[in-house]
């Protein structure tokens, strides 16, 4: 009885972790939204060696959030971080139109992978700040998301540097969680 | 053939467009993947610190599936060693004119020498050179100013030497080594005498050069009474002190002169240890014979010893923490497998003091590796590694895939069968002496009785070398209790005495060995102590480091001193207060040893042994 007891309490106040990796070509934002989610201030960030992982906490879900570093020789490593993960943060330059064709390729091969067939897809179209950004609904179209068949996907603008957008993308991702992580 | 003392200098970059990249490789390119060289060079994290030392190693082969074939290498000699170590520093440095902010660079040498952690302030220099003019000149400013040390005066040890020297306290021990370097000081002052002061008789320069070279250590108020005398009286003869300029700046090198060959670098046991007794053993896991082996519910020390002695792939994880410190745990369990290196070898050529995602390949190809990552991805798996300690929590993990051992070959499994023999009877015998516990305590204990030694001498704060003279003593006791259980089970050991070891002090005198291996007072302790251990030497048969053990056995019957018994045995026989032993047989041992013990080097194994 006490373990149904427990399982109530969690249905109720959703005491859930959900593991998250957030990729995307270097200088995407990555780093900076990890840290804006964090802290809950703009930092000024440097290129990640290799990675940062930090736990963030939001309505009752703890997110674990790995961060990887997005240069392209070291994209091959991403696939190490697969296993476990229940959802996918894919971070956009909205303004960088020259490689929004690169993003689109290696978003389609992470989500061929068999280890990432479950996961949600969050989308960030960032940088809206900046003029001469693409709209979601352009990023949508560039990324070719919309021939996606059998995955839960959301694209959200969001601006890093001022948080715009951010929470409601976590918001979407603990609303649309299946089963609570062990 | 004279090495170089740096064999590559390497610079290596964070590009903001492309990752990590080597930029400089000095006088020539290593033979190696650029690539995850560069990734080994910029650790992952290195943007969250401003400095991080790290070491790793470059040129390690991988075992040969057929250990027969497995390369031999001279234990005393470092010359054939192909490993190259890497001693690197990796700054980031904050700048706001810098596209995205900062530069992360790094630079490294590439040495033989183990003796790495020398090189630390020189680099230093010469990677804030580069911060301020980066071009190759400064690698190439660096590689001449390492080169031109001058370690050819410093004496060469051998295994035995070294044993005797770490155990002595006695700051001139082995002064004679030296003598030929304090020569030739004075030989070169003398030099530089005779051009300065043309018309001085030779007698002035040569009291006055030895006087100059007192002068430099210590002040002198025996002037001219002692000749013979001139060595310089406190230096310390543990070590052998050069130096280096770097841009005519005085870099002093001290080169320890006690450390083996599976010693590398500058690392500290006391840390390992208490950083994992500790900490605790995750649960539920696996059992597994070769780890849960030599007491019931073996201490996590204990476990992480017989993963190494049984070759398992360990990974030390300190996630947050800088490279090097995970490097410092994957030196000491090298040192800590190899009873601090003066018994088993072949652990620094499968170590992985520092490695990351990007030479996962590479690494997971070589049995039983010993790696250090800060990256929390190689918990989550378990089919990379059997054994996984994590620096931050203190806590082991045993691999939930890690097997049994397919029951090897036949000779193993007839072992297998005469121990399960030894073990009922050893059973029976308590039960009918009707004192279990008492036995149990008794004899079980060996491991707790390390262990608490061990601990209570870190407590009381002993040395360094202590820790690692304690551990080395533990190792040599189980590779004697190998050599035991072999030959108890089979007639035959590679790794130790036999009845056959043995030859004839004098043409007329008998063969009788009196007695050999490992010694126990009683046989029912013997039974008791090869049944409790019985997984983990089944698990060092076989390995790497049984191989060298039985090829450097083989070296040592061949050169052993004293051929006619068991030196060591008998020692342990006439030390055991428990042993009641008999006139006749310790006037036997005596005998014997009257006998036989007769040159130098006869004197110099016991004072070794003793």
């Amino acid at each position: 009885m006490g373990i149904s007891v427990s399982k109530f309490m969690h249905k109720i106040f959703g005491n859930r972790e959900m593991r998250i990796l957030m990729l995307g070509l270097d200088a995407a934002g990555k780093t900076t939204i990890l840290y804006k989610l964090k802290l809950n201030q703009s930092v000024t960030t440097i290129p990640t060696v290799g990675f940062n992982v930090e736990t963030v906490t939001y309505k009752n879900v703890k997110f674990n959030v790995w961060d990887v570093g997005g240069q392209d020789k070291i994209r091959p490593l991403w696939r190490h971080y697969y296993t476990g993960t229940q959802g996918l943060i894919f971070v956009v330059d909205s303004a960088d139109k020259d490689r929004i064709e690169e993003a689109r390729q290696e978003l389609h091969r992470i989500i061929g992978d068999r280890e990432m067939r479950d996961c949600l897809l969050l989308v960030f179209a960032n940088k809206q700040d900046l003029p001469e950004a693409m709209s979601p609904t352009e990023v949508t179209d560039a990324l070719g998301l919309t021939r996606i068949r059998e995955r839960l996907w959301y694209v959200h603008p969001s601006c890093a540097t001022t948080g715009e957008g951010l929470f409601e993308g976590l918001n979407w991702l603990s609303q649309n969680i299946k089963t609570p992580a062990k | 053939m004279a090495r170089n003392h740096a064999e590559y200098i390497l610079l290596a970059e964070f590009d903001i467009d492309k990752g990590a990249s080597l930029t400089h490789q000095y006088p020539r390119p290593v033979p190696t993947d650029e690539h995850l060289l560069a990734e080994l060079m910029l650790p992952d994290g290195a943007h969250l610190r401003e400095n991080d030392w790290t070491i790793f190693f470059l040129n390690q082969e991988v075992p040969p599936s057929n250990l027969a074939e497995l390369p031999y290498t001279d234990p005393d000699n470092d010359e054939d060693n192909p490993i190259l170590y890497v001693l690197n520093l990796v700054q980031t440095r904050h700048d706001r004119e810098a596209r995205r902010g900062a530069m992360v660079k790094a630079m490294a040498i590439c040495t033989r020498h183990r003796f790495l952690d020398q090189y630390k302030h020189i680099l230093f220099l010469a990677l804030e050179n580069y911060f301020s003019s980066p071009n190759v000149d400064v690698l190439a400013n660096l590689f001449e100013a390492v080169n031109t040390m001058d370690l050819s005066f410093m004496p060469n040890l051998s295994n035995h030497e070294k044993l005797i020297l770490r155990f002595s306290e006695a700051n001139n021990m082995f002064e004679e080594k030296f003598i030929e370097a304090d020569v030739a000081e004075i030989t070169g002052l003398k030099e530089d005498m005779r051009l300065s002061r043309v018309g001085t008789s030779q007698s002035e320069i040569e009291a006055e050069a030895r006087k100059r070279h007192r002068r430099k250590t210590y002040i002198d108020l025996s002037s001219g009474q002692r000749k013979d005398n001139i060595t310089s009286k406190n230096k310390d003869r543990h070590c052998y002190e050069t130096e280096v300029f770097y841009q005519s700046i005085k870099i002093s090198i001290k080169i320890p002169l006690t450390i083996y060959r599976e010693e590398v670098g500058e690392f500290f046991m006391n840390k390992l240890i208490t950083t994992f007794a500790n900490g605790q053993i995750s649960s539920p896991r696996p059992l597994h014979p070769h780890l849960d082996s030599g007491s019931p519910q073996p201490h996590p020390l204990i476990l992480l010893i017989n993963a190494l002695l049984t070759q398992k792939r360990i990974i030390f994880l300190g996630h947050g923490r800088p490279s090097g410190e995970v490097a410092n745990y994957v030196l000491a369990a090298c040192a800590l497998g190899s009873g601090s290196g003066g018994v088993l070898r072949g652990f620094t050529n499968r170590a992985f003091p520092y490695t990351n995602l990007t030479s996962l390949d590479q690494l997971l190809e070589f049995p039983g590796f010993i790696a250090g990552v800060t990256n929390p991805t190689f918990e989550e798996h378990p089919h990379w590694w059997d054994v996984l300690c994590n620096v931050n929590t203190g806590k082991i993990t045993v691999s939930p895939l890690l097997t049994n051992p397919a029951l090897a070959s036949a000779p193993i499994q007839d072992l297998r069968k005469s121990v399960e023999v030894t073990i009922t009877q050893s059973k029976s015998l308590s039960v009918t002496g009707g004192k279990k516990d008492a036995h149990a305590d008794k004899y079980g204990s060996v491991d707790a009785e390390f262990i608490m030694d061990l601990m209570s001498a870190i407590e009381r704060h002993y040395g360094e070398l202590t820790i690692r003279t304690k551990i080395q003593n533990y190792i040599r006791r189980f590779v004697l209790l190998c050599g035991l259980y072999e030959y108890q089970t089979s007639g035959n050991s590679d790794i130790g005495y036999t009845a056959q070891s043995f030859e004839a002090a004098s043409p007329n005198s008998p063969v009788q060995p009196l007695g050999f291996g490992l010694f126990f007072p009683d046989s029912d302790a013997k039974l008791r102590e090869l049944a409790l251990n019985k997984g983990r030497i089944e698990g060092f048969i076989g390995t790497i480091a049984y191989e060298y053990l039985k090829r450097d056995t083989q070296t040592f019957l061949e050169h052993r001193a004293i051929r006619s018994f068991d030196l060591e045995h008998q020692l342990a026989k006439l030390r055991d207060a428990r042993f009641h032993i008999s006139d006749e047989e310790t006037e036997l041992i005596f005998r014997a040893m009257a006998d036989e013990i007769i040159t130098e080097e006869q004197y110099t194994y016991i004072f070794l042994i003793c």
